[in-house]
């Protein structure tokens, strides 16, 4: 065979570790949604119900066969693409997934880039004047953010710039006004799609808010990794050599120091989505927002197994692919670290 | 250790860490002496002080019925505190434990261990502990059982990466030759050598529970009223901005003053202690 | 009948035409059906659910009615609030907490009401120790207090969310009191009915419900908590979501010991309030976790409903009504009113104008008759 491509062979292994991990991960939401107290029957079908409908429902749902035998069912119909039905919407959760997903991702992802515009910049500025009071004052501003729960920073920022000084809209992703057809879901792009600009400043509006609340402890994180990254940089002989060159700071920041720091940050970027697929679920019950978190949030508290085991199921399973994209990122950009797999942060 | 401690007050940030861990601390020990309205604790109502803005009489004003807010997040200290312990005294141990067999015995072991270790962690943590807390009641034990379960993986990742590295090491090699039995090596050879960063990250993880045990009660998911709980009670809050502003951020800003306290001093103790992330 | 004053009216057709399962309840809930009118034009369950005006509705669609509607789900009280004041959204569901009410009154916002026909009810799980001994239930219902939870509802000094409860029967339905019998807290009572009471009042822990959609519960559950203190009795409080509440009371076991509810008089008689609520063969339903089973009541109730003229029905309903305060089942809080806050671009005689209202619950909150002013 000459398919020996390091970056197929790192892919085949990624992916061959994350269906590993799915499978582990279904298995644990699976068990998580069999202790629940009470016959997810009886909650399914409501309080009218005769004991026969019930009977029947248990049986349909396999209740009444041995836990793995009820696993392997979950599985098939996972595997066919069905999680069932939501209690809380009475549809498909498959068909909530597909409607609320693209709402979250659009939010996260936008939270991603400006935790990267922000904090890097934030990061190469404290190393670049480490000791002095710039390095200082990042460091106070990336411990001071890191240390409120995003539905603290949510509500501040709403209280700032939504309520006091009516800046930003305070719930909701697009104004009345504008109706656009759905085709992918992210708001951004289907204004865009269907050429309304005035629409895609609106929807951008309505995301600003809700995503810094969202980046705000990533900020930090990046930039405090990034500092520490380029510092370490800062003392190989290579940058100590343009120093006595005299080539301008600016140009050793830029281009000695920060290039190989890059990719260690590009880890945690990784890591941070997850906290922020976390953390989406405190900032979307601040802003209203209709996305999967807020879903996620609404089935918990209804107990709707379905819906709350196809929830968690998808986030881990965006949580993973994402994860995979930035190993190969990673690897696209650094022959080196081609053969060895990423390390634990 | 107190040159250590010496290196750690020399920096103001550090000492402005411990100043405020050290009142928070003492605000949750203290609270039924300090608080101003000791009872208000519990299920008190006073409906002729309802839902007042911060005044002499409340300094961070009085919640829907009637309750000082400032007494109340003093006893939610201690609600935030004992969680914090002890989530991480149990899932401390369990983490190392796990993290050293797997550095340690390799092989099968390791990737078994390591792989359980990935499923937890593929999981965001803070929707695991969600799922969790969707099945379980919401009381307080089950809240520290939940962010327990979705703790202990970070340790078992951290001692294992450390682990892994010191197997190779000269001392744990001579160790081996004259015999040592393989709990004496990991436990007695290599544990210590894993100690600055687990007491680090526990300073740091202090911080991180709080904000996690009151991220599950912002969404109902924690500890049930009348226990004040600084989450709920933002959550409560936040229904009534912008007009009662107060019912929110003096809860919020605790949340904020408690976690940035730890955070600096555990930062602190990283560049003291030299432990690398 | 009272329940067919809600049944939705669908196209039978077409539902059948599309059910994939026997009552086509996944084809409704996603796509309209019905023959109201206004149509759904989109719907998002936890968005929005927009409809435009249907010429073809067999009553017409008057000219000033909106011409669409968009109702809003999952929407925090503080974005309600500052949605209405900047004149964004026009009118708010009865269910907002009475502060950010006042404060939409105080910015200018018109409050409309609809009252008269139901009350706001603790209701005790009669099956459940200690609340199967009948002098509990009367240490309980006496220890509440009663005037806090009136100022607690108060909107401002004309407005208010209900007035004082005078008994089992709304003020002004067949078998009611008059208005100045109101109840109130007796702690003597309560501590006499206590000893009374066959369990040990420290073995007592009484768990309160209260139902997560509506904030203001969440306070009364308090209120009773710190009169229950008083009188030396425990209790714990509990939220639960509306889903999760109505799948509790379908068994005594799992039906709290205290749960509050809303119940109106579908048509504005008693009969429509209280049969439902009390008699023995409609227990655990959602508004009936009392699961009351007593003779008497039932022979009332029935009377009631059987009953010739109004002479007989007041008669039935006022010997109901003291059976009622007699065994205990429900903590009888307030007669309740309904208020609505909205903005001044919107007309709704139903809820401003005594002599359009209606006796029917709910009719007032009615699209087709609101008017647009601008």
């Amino acid at each position: 065979m000459v398919l020996r491509s390091p970056i197929l062979n790192l892919l085949l292994r990624r992916l061959g570790i994350s269906v590993i991990v799915l499978i582990g991960v279904s298995m644990l939401i699976f068990v998580i949604a069999r202790v629940i107290p009470g016959d997810p029957a009886r909650i399914a079908l409501g309080p009218n119900a005769t004991p026969e409908q019930v009977e029947r429902l248990r049986t349909e749902m396999h209740l009444d066969e041995s836990l793995p035998v009820q696993y392997g069912y979950f599985i098939g119909d996972v595997l066919r693409g069905d999680l069932g039905t939501s209690l809380y919407t009475n549809r498909p959760v498959t068909l909530d997934i597909a409607q609320f997903l693209p709402a979250t991702l659009e939010l996260v992802f936008l939270a991603g880039i400006i935790m990267v515009a922000a904090g890097l910049p934030l990061g190469i500025l404290a190393a670049r004047y480490r000791g002095a009071w710039p390095d200082h004052l990042v460091r106070v501003l990336a411990l001071l953010t890191v240390s409120a729960p995003s539905f603290v920073w949510a509500v501040i920022l709403m209280l700032l710039f939504a309520f006091y000084l009516p800046l930003f809209p305070i719930a909701g992703r697009l104004s009345d006004i504008y109706e656009i057809n759905r085709v992918t879901g992210f708001l951004t792009i289907d204004t865009l799609l269907a050429g309304n600009i005035a629409a895609f400043l609106d929807a951008l509006h309505h995301l600003i808010l809700p995503a810094v609340a969202l980046s705000l402890s990533g900020i930090g994180q990046a930039a405090r990794l990034t500092r520490a990254n380029m510092v370490e940089t800062y003392e190989k002989p290579y940058i100590e050599m343009a120093e006595a060159y005299g080539f301008f700071p600016s140009r050793i920041a830029r281009i000695y120091a920060f290039r190989p720091s890059l990719i260690p940050s590009l880890t945690i970027i990784g890591l941070d989505f997850a906290a922020m697929m976390g953390n989406a679920f405190l900032v979307e019950a601040v802003f209203a927002w209709p996305g999967l978190s807020r879903y996620g949030v609404n089935v918990i508290l209804r107990k709707d197994l379905n819906a709350i085991m196809g929830t968690v199921l998808i986030i881990a399973l965006t949580f993973l692919i994402v994860n995979i994209i930035i190993d190969l990122l990673i690897a696209l950009l650094n022959p080196r670290i081609r053969y060895s797999t990423r390390g634990s942060p | 250790m107190i040159r250590a401690a010496l290196i750690l007050t020399r920096s103001p940030l550090n000492l402005l860490g411990i100043v405020l861990v050290a009142l928070v601390v003492c605000a949750a020990i203290f609270a039924p002496w300090v608080a101003p309205f000791p009872d208000h604790n519990g299920a008190v109502v006073d409906f002729l002080n309802n839902n007042r803005p911060p005044s002499a009489r409340n300094w961070m004003g009085t919640d829907l019925v009637g309750r000082d807010i400032f007494s109340r997040i003093l006893y939610a200290y201690q609600i935030s505190l004992t969680l914090g312990v002890v989530v991480l005294a149990i899932a401390t141990p369990i983490g190392t434990f796990v993290g050293l067999l797997a550095g340690y015995l390799g092989g099968w072991t390791e990737a078994v261990l390591m792989r359980l270790v990935d499923v937890f962690l593929s999981i965001p943590p803070l929707v695991l502990a969600i799922a969790m807390m969707g099945v379980l009641e919401p009381t307080l034990t089950n809240a520290m059982l939940a962010v327990t379960a979705m703790w202990w993986p970070w340790y078992a990742r951290l001692v294992y990466s450390i682990a892994r590295s010191e197997r190779e090491e000269g001392y744990v090699l001579a160790a081996e030759v004259i015999g040592a039995g393989t709990g004496h090596v990991a436990f007695r050879e290599i544990l210590p050598n894993c100690l600055p960063a687990i007491i680090t990250k526990m300073t740091l993880d202090m911080g991180f529970v709080i904000i996690i045990a009151s991220s599950l009660s912002f969404l109902g998911l924690g500890v049930q009223p009348p226990t004040p709980d600084l989450g709920s009670m933002v959550a409560e809050g936040a229904r009534y901005l912008p007009d009662s502003w107060w019912l929110t951020v003096f809860p919020g800003l605790a949340i904020l003053v408690a976690v940035f306290g730890f955070n600096l001093l555990g930062d602190g103790l990283r560049e003291v202690l030299d432990v690398d992330r | 009948m009272a329940s067919l004053v809600r049944l939705p009216i669908v196209d039978k057709a077409l539902v059948e035409a599309n059910a994939e399962d026997e009552w086509g309840e996944a084809f409704l809930s996603a796509n309209g059906a019905g023959t109201g009118a206004y149509t759904v034009t989109s719907h998002n369950p936890q968005e929005e659910t927009v409809m435009g005006k249907w010429d073809g509705y067999f009553l017409g669609v008057p000219e000033a009615a909106p011409d669409a509607v968009r109702v809003r789900y999952g929407l925090e009280p503080a974005t309600v609030r500052t949605l209405i004041a900047q004149g964004e959204h026009d009118i708010a569901s009865q269910w907002l907490p009475p502060e950010v009410v006042q404060a939409l009154a105080n910015d200018g916002s018109q409050l409309l009401t609809e009252g008269g026909t139901g009350a706001f009810y603790f209701k005790m799980n009669t099956t459940k120790p200690p609340l199967d001994d009948v002098n509990c239930r009367q240490a309980l219902s006496q220890a509440f207090d009663y005037g806090t939870a009136i100022q607690m509802i108060a909107i401002n000094e004309d407005v208010s969310a209900g007035s004082p409860a005078t008994g089992a029967i709304p003020v002004g339905m067949y078998g009611s009191k008059p208005a100045d019998m109101t109840l109130s807290q007796d702690m003597e009572a309560a501590k006499a009915s206590l000893a009374a009471c066959a369990y040990d009042p420290a073995d007592i822990d009484i768990e309160i419900s209260w139902i997560a959609e509506v904030p203001l519960e969440e306070r009364f559950a308090l209120l009773m908590q710190s009169n229950f203190n008083e009188l030396g009795i425990k209790s714990h409080i509990t939220k639960l979501p509306w889903a999760l509440f109505a799948e509790q009371v379908s068994s005594p076991e799992n039906t709290p010991h205290i749960s509050q509810l809303f119940v109106n008089a579908v048509t504005g008689d008693p009969d429509t309030l209280l049969y439902g609520m009390y008699h023995s063969s409609n227990q655990g339903t959602w508004q009936s976790p009392e699961y009351l089973s007593d003779d008497k009541v039932d022979m009332f109730l029935d009377a009631g409903r059987t009953a010739p003229d109004d002479a007989g029905r007041t008669a039935a309903y006022a010997a109901l009504n003291d059976r009622l305060m007699e065994i205990a089942p429900t903590i009888y809080g307030f007669d309740r009113q309904s208020v609505f806050a909205a903005s001044n671009r919107v007309n709704v005689p139903a809820l401003s104008d005594p002599s359009s209202a209606f006796g029917l619950d709910g009719l007032g909150f009615s699209f087709r008759l609101m008017e647009m002013t601008q």
